[in-house]
């Protein structure tokens, strides 16, 4: 990445693919100093690039204004991740239509959370859950005997198992260009890939239905103010220990552009972090 | 480990990662220093960065690597503003938690720019994204 002072143009290259950014009235002569250097083609407007569908538009917000819009479109490269999760799993899989990326997460009776069962001989009643547990023995060494739950099908390694981080990380840049939407879903699963169990199978399965769903959900950043009337808005969260397997909290951190007419998403990030 | 860690660990972590660089590229391309307008939905932390110390948090800067004295010197700059940011707009709460809900899943999806075109001029995502005029907790 390369900016011009004088000029104020921002350069990125990646390869054989260049874009330039910045005012308007430098263009051509920015244009002109690449030329001076390079072999290039006649300029093209925007397309794909990086495997993203960039298009530029205007559009009216509810109180009237005009903004310019910038849309991110990821279809093609999603529709190559889904293909690819077909051919591994089987042409015959059906996709169903799913309005969110998370299967219900079930926290607060995980069985890591759960108070450990002990014998039956001196086990006594929690007066707070009823559960029965033995308080003499230490929670690692409990045994599950009296457990209901399918500790043996969480524990089961799951089918996907050497794919997953694959398509995980297809499905990766997808969210990093332009589907913020995918990134939790996505860490979530990338964080199991060397513990992989038929339950991530299932979420994943359920991921990719999601995104076979909303193949053509775009981002759209649209900007209506000036330079000068515009800041840096940063959105900072974090979930309680959410996590059922580790009880770890993860930190949520969002920024985009704004103004009174503008937002312009930047960055996200979502991240497990030690207790 | 008390409820508020974790948020002023996002804070942190938020603020270093994402603001302060953000803060250099901006001053580079436009020779000005843009408002920092940091959201968070925990009055907790609010307080913590605002006071600079919390006895209770005394771990944060073994265990996490996180001053709360660097985060309060920043919010005390002139263009560093911290507001209370209300759940229902907080956008990184997409990033954080699972949503099984469709209509808050949208909400969650407007808040972070994914929406479809024909929504740019809808009254819910107006009233989603209109500029905050309550209390800012200027550190001044």
């Amino acid at each position: 990445m390369y900016y011009h002072k004088e000029l104020k143009l921002l350069l990125v290259i990646y390869l054989d693919d260049l874009k330039l950014a910045g005012a308007s009235q430098n263009f051509t002569k920015g244009r002109e100093l690449l030329r001076s250097k390079l072999r290039m083609e006649p300029k093209a407007d925007l397309g794909l690039y990086l495997g993203c569908l960039l298009s530029k538009g205007t559009n009216r917000l509810h109180d009237g204004t005009e903004v310019t819009t910038m849309t991110y479109n990821m279809e093609g490269l999603l529709k190559l991740s889904v293909e690819k999760y077909l051919e591994l799993v089987g042409k015959d899989t059906k996709l169903k239509q799913v309005s969110t990326p998370s299967l219900p997460e079930e926290t607060k009776q995980h069985k890591s959370r759960a108070p450990a069962p002990g014998g039956p001989k001196h086990a006594v009643q929690c007066p707070w859950c009823s559960t029965k547990f033995d308080p003499g023995l230490s929670v690692a060494l409990q045994p599950d005997s009296s457990d209901s739950r399918p500790e043996s099908v969480e524990v089961q390694r799951g089918a996907l198992a050497p794919h997953a981080a694959s398509i995980l990380m297809k499905l990766l840049y997808a969210e990093r260009i332009a589907r913020f939407d995918l990134l939790r879903s996505i860490n979530t699963l990338a964080r199991n890939v060397t513990k992989w169990s038929i339950q991530d199978d299932a979420k994943l399965y359920h991921l990719m239905c999601y995104v076979n769903s909303t193949l053509g959900k775009s981002m759209i950043g649209w900007v209506g103010n000036d330079v000068k009337d515009l800041s840096i808005a940063l959105y900072a969260d974090a979930d309680s220990a959410e996590c059922a397997q580790s009880s770890r909290p993860t930190s949520g951190s969002h920024m985009h552009i704004q103004g009174k007419h503008t937002r312009f998403p930047l960055a996200v990030g979502s991240n497990a972090r030690g207790v | 480990m008390s409820h508020s860690t974790p948020e002023v660990v996002a804070a942190d972590v938020t603020l270093r990662t994402m603001g302060l660089p953000a803060l250099s590229v901006w001053e580079t391309f436009t020779d000005s220093s843009p408002k920092l307008l940091f959201h968070d939905d925990n009055q907790g932390v609010i307080g913590v960065v605002r006071s600079g110390r919390n006895p209770t948090m005394r771990h944060l800067e073994r265990t996490h690597e996180i001053s709360i004295t660097s985060l309060h010197e920043h919010f005390s700059k002139d263009h560093f503003v911290l507001m209370y940011e209300i759940t229902a707009k907080m956008a990184a709460d997409i990033h954080t938690k699972g949503f099984t809900n469709p209509l808050a899943w949208k909400k969650a999806c407007m808040l972070i720019n994914l929406l479809d075109p024909e929504d740019l001029g809808s009254k819910q995502l107006a009233d989603l994204v209109q500029e905050r005029r309550g209390p800012q907790y200027s550190i001044r």
